[in-house]
């Protein structure tokens, strides 16, 4: 039936497929917790790190680099969502709607090349910056 | 349709798609096998395909270990998100005409919607282990799946302007002539290869990076707990080839002398053949680079398909 | 939260054969201090060659020094003891001694390769490499009668000849093998992922090389030409089956790649070689001496140059006996290799070392 714009479909077999998930996932877990083994040994309750006792904690301070990908994904998903709703409309909309895609497109392309000038695309940290500052720290230690 | 009618489709649904994702375990090492010139499991039943059983059993029976160290609710619902988000996210594909768990006029936002939930399960799991490794893999994780969401998203638009609709009984339907694949091929590619990334499968499982980082997220999991991440991984496969299928080679439609939802399930297979295919012979590269490849290659690519989809199907009509 | 944080990599871990310990101290995932510890197999091997064993025991017991470059021990030794014995052994035997070398460094490079293609991420390249090695295991087992462990070399000679029809068997294996070792080098050097992950990492420059006194396959990559079978040592005739330099310039997990590959290639020669002009003539010389005095050996293994020193009292058993084993020259560049690179490059540099820490350690 393609066109139709009215929801026909019934909602309920959603509702009692979530359920029926929901049911087994819980069912999983608890049927591991009644048949699975528990014991306690001298290592038992240590974080494994390749057989060795745990160097400083896990909850480390990671690269700002993360932070950016998450940035670019608010920023591309969010305008990707007014693309799929153009999409949706797409033959109402004609040249008209194309064209004030365009533009809205190019401003992200723009974004995009500015983003890849400023190096928020190079992943991975500046290998040659880091291990300077690190020489240098190490200078100044010794001194 | 009757109320018991679809009481059957969803337990039909869910049966099939539970043993589809623990099957896979034999299939996906039958094939590497067979690729990479070895036997893979043959022992435990005709063609070892008892291993499935085996290997599920075993995970029953092993130590359920929560760690002291550990977030304790999260460490326990992050397994549990990945297999609801992925079990959830088959609710919209239409398996043949009239089989369909519920045909929400939203199915595609819908799917983009659940697997995006998904990169919970892996930040949450890996901030919850407590681990060095987990919490490297989470990240790494997590800014590989929402880069990679970004182009899923739009890779699919080609289809949505030429069907005019997210419902993918209607995507399917539109499909009688010509399947999308023919006119969609860099959509085609580039939901493929998001697909990869989304599933993180080798050759871009960087957040699992066995020999760096050793399981990667789930590094602290055990038992049932990691067979959840695991039956998770094979059921996003599977998703991803059911939507491929479904989406760009025309769902249940094919010549008519075998019914709608085997000409389904062959194509999905095939799909999944084609995924365990990479892992056997592809390279995984490094993490870096393949954010680089995404955003400087897929997405200025992405964006160009959008346009010239526009642009072409305007021409055309008029 | 420290700026800086270290992760460990072993002594268990999946990437590594062997038991030792790396603690990177890494920025934002990328390396910049490296500490390892690699003393986990402590076996005590020295001490038994020089208290429960006679020394025409001790060669087989070397032999378990190490399950990789076993020929090397054992061959290492035989010529120290020799040299402490003042003999001469029959020119066939040292052409066997060579050829089992070679066919060894063949088996041993192939593993060290398929390793660096695993932790590179390349499952399928090391399924392929593994399998391909398989051949010199076959052969070795024909001339040596085992597949690993072979205790070819003995005091005075080695203990099996080599039948005219074993050696037709090796020419031919080795024809079907050159295609696939080409095979393997266009992989190596062309796979764009693989080559975008080694090139570059884990580099060390000649200089460095040479100040942290590097050897084996990790110098020759960077461009250091060190080679025991290079040097006029009369106990092996290296340069008459013709041996030749190999090395590159990078000093990267590339170059690495690059130099085992094409050694095969010299020690394919090499086999051919001897196996047609081996000279006719006894396999051992028979002495009743003891061993007096003291002596060194220096042998070109797989992974480097293994020293040997032992020290005799003119008893049935050695008074001193001092194994060095190729990695444990290697470790100091080890460490300083890493630095600069990207924590996930690691696995495939610790690979492209082909650490041997059983020999290290013994």
């Amino acid at each position: 039936m393609p066109g139709s714009d009215v929801n026909n479909s019934v909602l309920w077999p959603l509702l009692l497929y979530a359920a029926v998930v929901a049911f087994l996932i819980i069912a999983i877990l608890a049927l591991s917790y009644i048949l699975g083994q528990h014991h306690q040994d001298k290592a038992t309750d240590q974080p494994y790190e390749g057989g060795i006792e745990q160097t400083g904690s896990a909850r480390l301070r990671f690269s700002a680099q993360f932070y950016l990908v998450a940035m670019l994904f608010v920023i591309f998903d969010v305008e990707a969502v007014f693309i799929m709703l153009w999409a949706l409309g797409f033959y109402e909309l004609g040249w008209a709607g194309y064209i004030g895609v365009s533009v809205f497109i190019v401003q992200l392309v723009v974004v995009l090349i500015y983003e890849w000038g400023i190096g928020a695309l190079d992943f991975g940290p500046d290998e040659k910056k880091i291990m300077r500052a690190y020489r240098r720290k190490i200078k100044n230690q010794s001194v | 349709m009757t109320v018991m009618q679809h009481v059957w489709i969803v337990l039909g649904v869910l049966f099939v798609l539970l043993n589809i994702g623990a099957g896979l375990i034999w299939v996906e090492r039958r094939m590497l096998a067979l690729w990479q010139d070895r036997l893979g499991p043959n022992r435990a039943g005709p063609l070892g395909i008892l291993i499935v059983l085996a290997d599920t059993l075993k995970l029953f029976f092993k130590e359920d270990w929560v760690p002291p160290f550990a977030d304790k609710w999260v460490f326990i619902i992050a397994p549990a998100i990945v297999v609801a988000s992925v079990l959830m996210s088959f609710v919209v594909i239409p398996f043949a005409p009239g089989i369909v768990v519920a045909d929400l006029n939203v199915g595609l936002l819908f799917f983009l919607a659940m697997s995006s939930i998904g990169v919970y399960s892996i930040v949450l799991g890996g901030w919850a282990s407590n681990n060095k490794y987990a919490l490297l893999g989470a990240l790494r994780g997590a800014s590989q799946m929402i880069a990679y969401e970004v182009f899923m998203g739009l890779s699919l638009m080609g289809v949505v302007m030429m069907t005019g609709s997210f419902k993918l009984t209607d995507i399917v339907e539109a499909q009688r002539d010509m399947w999308f694949f023919i006119k969609q091929p860099i959509g085609l590619v580039i939901f493929f290869i998001a697909g990869i990334a989304e599933t993180h499968r080798l050759p871009f499982d960087i957040p699992e990076a066995e020999s760096e980082l050793i399981a990667g997220y789930h590094a602290e999991y055990s038992g049932m707990k990691f067979g959840m991440f695991f039956i998770g991984e094979y059921l996003g496969i599977t998703l991803i080839s059911a939507m491929t299928a479904t989406i760009f080679f025309g769902g249940w439609l094919g010549p008519e002398f075998l019914p709608g939802w085997v000409w389904f399930f062959t194509k999905t297979f095939a799909f999944i053949l084609f995924f365990i295919l990479l892992r056997a012979s592809l390279p995984r590269p490094r993490y870096d680079q393949l954010m680089e490849y995404g955003w400087k290659i897929l997405l200025p690519l992405v964006l160009a398909n959008v346009m010239i989809t526009g642009a072409v199907l305007l021409w055309l009509k008029g | 939260m420290a700026k800086q944080y270290e992760i460990p990599i072993g002594a268990q871990h999946i990437s590594l054969l062997e038991p030792l310990h790396f603690k990177f101290t890494t920025e934002n995932e990328k390396i910049i201090n490296t500490d390892a510890n690699i003393f986990y197999v402590h076996r005590g091997i020295e001490q038994a060659c020089c208290s429960k064993f006679k020394f025409r025991q001790v060669s087989f017991v070397v032999g378990r020094v190490c399950g990789l470059c076993s020929i090397s021990h054992t061959t290492a030794y035989s010529q120290v003891a020799e040299k402490l014995l003042k003999i001469e052994i029959p020119k066939r035997a040292k052409y066997l001694r060579m050829l089992v070398i070679e066919l060894d460094r063949i088996h041993s490079h192939l593993l060290c390769l398929s390793h660096v293609a695993e932790n590179s991420g390349f499952e399928a390249l090391f399924m392929k490499t593994m399998q391909y090695r398989e051949f010199a295991m076959e052969l070795l087992e024909a001339v040596c009668g085992n597949r690993i462990q072979y205790d070819f070399s003995i005091v005075g000679g080695v203990s099996r000849d080599l039948k005219p029809q074993t050696g037709q068997n090796i020419l031919d294996r080795l024809k079907k093998f050159m295609p696939q070792l080409d095979e393997l080098l266009d992989i190596f050097r062309n796979n764009w992922t693989l080559s975008l992950k080694n090139k570059g990492a884990g580099a060390i420059t000649k200089e460095d090389a040479m100040r942290l006194n590097v050897i084996g396959p990790f110098a020759r990559a960077a461009g250091l030409p060190v080679d025991v079978r290079n040097e006029a040592e009369d106990l092996l005739p290296w340069k008459e089956v013709g041996y030749e330099m190999i090395t590159e310039t990078t000093g990267d997990v590339y170059a690495r790649n690059m130099i085992r590959l094409r050694e095969m290639y010299i020690s394919k020669r090499i086999i051919e070689n001897i196996i047609e002009g081996l000279p006719e003539s006894g396999l051992i010389t028979e002495t009743k001496a003891f061993p007096d005095g003291e002596a060194v050996v220096r042998l070109e293994a797989p992974r480097g140059e293994l020293f040997y020193y032992a020290k005799g009292n003119k008893t049935q058993v050695l008074e001193r006996l001092k194994i060095k084993a190729p990695t444990f020259s290697n470790i100091p560049a080890m460490v300083e290799a890493f630095k600069g690179n990207e924590y996930g490059t690691a696995p495939a540099i610790i690979a492209s070392y082909d650490p041997c820490l059983s020999c290290t350690a013994r």
